[in-house]
């Protein structure tokens, strides 16, 4: 018989149903499995122990990445992470004219890079913020994807 | 929302959860493989905990955020929206400087639609699988787009999973509503993203399938 049914997350056809295709999110149930960028910034939240103070400037850019996400293809948004021997986190996007980067110190300030490779027509830009200084997370996003 | 591990530890002792949720409040892990350079990588991290009311609510209190689920059975929107505000005000009692910063509600429908349906299936759901007629379509399909509600700056996001079962075409419809707020109307906000729900689920089913369920 035909049936309509409105199910709750732990429910085993929902399980078994989703973890069969989505290996890679085992026991992560409660993501919006799809949403690449958020299942990211919570990947990151859990697989990193950021101090209080990077916490702080993480969460601004996160709000920036969310507001940017609203506006341009989520797809466009994609970028690389990880937390290097020092315990900074690093987001890390390349393109044709360089390497973007952002750093989340352990001290809660936050470096952007952008590297141009030799013969792009675009300069290096070196930016430092305090965790104070971070008011326009969406433009430091904005800046982290456009080169 | 970033919660502390001091209200973590809070939330486990209140009143709140020795009245509401008193079973299975044992901590819970994660597994994550990550698959992003060559080198794949697994780790199993404790994330958080799991509060069960016995029979019909879960808390899932994580680090970076708290889920209420109502489980084995829907008991309404009133009930659930009471629910989740009596859990918002024990949070808010335990760490009134915690700043909520988004919110979302998640629903997630089975339809099971008898296998004589399976060649038109686009007779009861808006968005379907598009295959040639060559390729097998017992699937499994998952299809998935983002929507948004410009007004209420509501994010909208549909994941669709078709599959053949034994004689049904089964079709999950997973949808999700997430909103940015800055810490205030809270609950007003839910019943936002609720008619923004009840909207996309609504125009994501054809007459044929609301007619079949009396929708």
């Amino acid at each position: 018989m035909n049936n309509l049914e409105l199910v709750d997350i732990f429910n085993n056809e929902i399980v078994i149903g989703y973890s069969k295709d989505m290996k890679n999110l085992n026991g992560s149930i409660t993501l919006n499995l799809l949403n690449k960028l958020n299942t990211k910034f919570e990947m990151i939240l859990v697989f990193t122990n950021l101090t209080k103070e990077q916490k702080v400037s993480f969460n601004k850019i996160r709000n920036g990445f969310l507001e940017v996400q609203s506006q341009i293809d989520s797809d466009r948004l994609d970028f690389n992470w990880l937390l290097n021997e020092d315990k900074e986190l690093c987001f890390n996007k390349e393109s044709e004219n360089g390497v973007s980067s952002l750093i989340f110190n352990e001290d809660g300030t936050l470096s952007y890079w952008f590297i141009a490779f030799k013969n792009s027509i675009h300069k290096s830009i070196r930016n430092f913020y305090y965790p104070s200084d971070i008011n326009d997370s969406e433009k430091i996003v904005f800046n982290f994807l456009s080169y | 929302m970033l919660i502390s591990d001091g209200l973590v530890n809070k939330f486990r002792e209140s009143d709140f959860v020795k009245d509401n949720y008193p079973q299975n409040n044992e901590g819970i892990s994660v597994e994550i493989s990550i698959n992003e350079s060559l080198n794949s990588q697994k780790v199993i991290k404790k994330d958080g905990y799991l509060f069960n009311s016995g029979k019909d609510k879960l808390i899932n209190l994580k680090y970076s955020h708290i889920t209420y689920h109502s489980i084995n059975k829907y008991e309404g929107w009133e009930k659930e929206i009471s629910n989740l505000k009596l859990l918002i005000d024990a949070i808010i009692l335990l760490d009134k400087t915690i700043y909520i910063n988004k919110i979302s509600c998640r629903y997630l429908n089975i339809i099971n639609l008898l296998e004589d349906s399976k060649k038109d299936l686009e007779k009861y759901l808006v968005v379907c699988p598009k295959t040639p007629k060559l390729i097998n379509r017992k699937g499994p399909f998952l299809l998935s787009f983002t929507t948004t509600e410009a007004e209420n700056e509501i994010i909208g996001t549909v994941n669709e999973k078709f599959e053949l079962i034994n004689n049904y075409n089964r079709v999950i419809v997973d949808i999700s509503v997430e909103k940015n707020v800055d810490n205030s109307n809270i609950i007003n906000t839910f019943e936002k993203l609720r008619e923004y729900k009840n909207l996309l689920f609504e125009n994501l089913l054809r007459l044929e399938t609301k007619t079949l369920f009396n929708l």
